[in-house]
């Protein structure tokens, strides 16, 4: 049942990762433009991480999916949430009033529910990793 | 040490992958060029333009163009206020920042063409940079 519960987790977190990576690959001027919207990057950069962080969430969403390096993928997503986070928190420290930006061109519900969304995707990653099944 | 080497292996082709796909657009970044974008040289009367200032509120305050109003998406709410006051509908509104590589005018130029409806907005090709080159010419 516990590897049932962990499969069914594993392939939520790999699609939704999935989503979010491919989405922005379509667009990553707009992507760029909401890395820039933070005002913690130039604008040579935000259009070098436009294009960086989509592959790594498409990557690392491939992984979990196909249960290759999950272990892996699972901290590579860790360590994007942490920047993410860092982002979401000093935007909201500034007051600034912008987009997350976490999809891209897509639905946008504003920091503070990108920002708690995180924590969750946190704790799930988090759950993926610790503990696993001797079996597995 | 495994699970390390994975990790800087996911990166890695993410890197590749991304440098790729960089290459296919194109390495330059994206500057602000297209069908909304006047340079300094198309903006034939400056009196009769509203300009929007969508640099941080500190380097407003330092310069502006002369009766440029602030709107930057940091202070959109109060900025908008501002600006709907200034602003003259017959009038084209050109919005400027930083300089050639910024991207905060495109983005202020957007969500007033989306918001307000406003169809005569556009971005300054140049930003502040080039009104501060031209200044005197204006």
């Amino acid at each position: 049942m516990k590897r049932h519960w962990r499969t069914i987790l594993a392939a939520a977190l790999g699609l939704f990762f999935l989503y979010a990576g491919g989405i922005k690959l379509f667009d990553p001027l707009e992507f760029s433009r909401a890395i820039g919207r933070y005002r913690m990057t130039g604008a040579e950069f935000s259009w070098f991480l436009a294009f960086y962080i989509p592959w790594m969430e498409v990557l690392a969403g491939i992984s979990i999916v196909a249960r290759r390096w999950r272990d892996a993928a699972s901290v590579v997503l860790l360590g994007l949430m942490a920047v993410f986070q860092t982002g979401l928190l000093s935007a909201m420290v500034r007051g600034l009033d912008i987009s997350c930006g976490c999809f891209g061109n897509g639905p946008e519900n504003g920091i503070l529910v990108a920002f708690i969304r995180n924590i969750i995707l946190i704790i799930l990653l988090i759950v993926l990793i610790f503990p696993r099944p001797s079996a597995e | 040490m495994k699970i390390l080497l994975q990790i800087v292996f996911i990166a890695g082709i993410a890197g590749l992958l991304a440098l790729g796909h960089r290459a296919l657009l194109g390495w330059a970044v994206p500057g602000p060029a297209d069908a909304f974008t006047v340079s300094l040289d198309e903006v034939a009367k400056p009196e009769a333009v509203t300009w929007v200032d969508a640099r941080p509120y500190a380097d407003y305050r330092n310069g502006h163009y002369p009766g440029a109003v602030h709107l930057d998406e940091e202070s959109w709410e109060s900025g908008l206020t501002a600006f709907l006051d200034r602003w003259d509908p017959d009038q084209p509104v050109v919005v400027y920042c930083d300089g050639e590589a910024c991207m905060a005018s495109k983005a202020v130029a957007e969500r007033l063409r989306e918001e307000l409806q406003i169809e005569s907005v556009f971005w300054l090709e140049g930003g502040w940079d080039s009104l501060k080159d031209k200044e005197g010419g204006l």
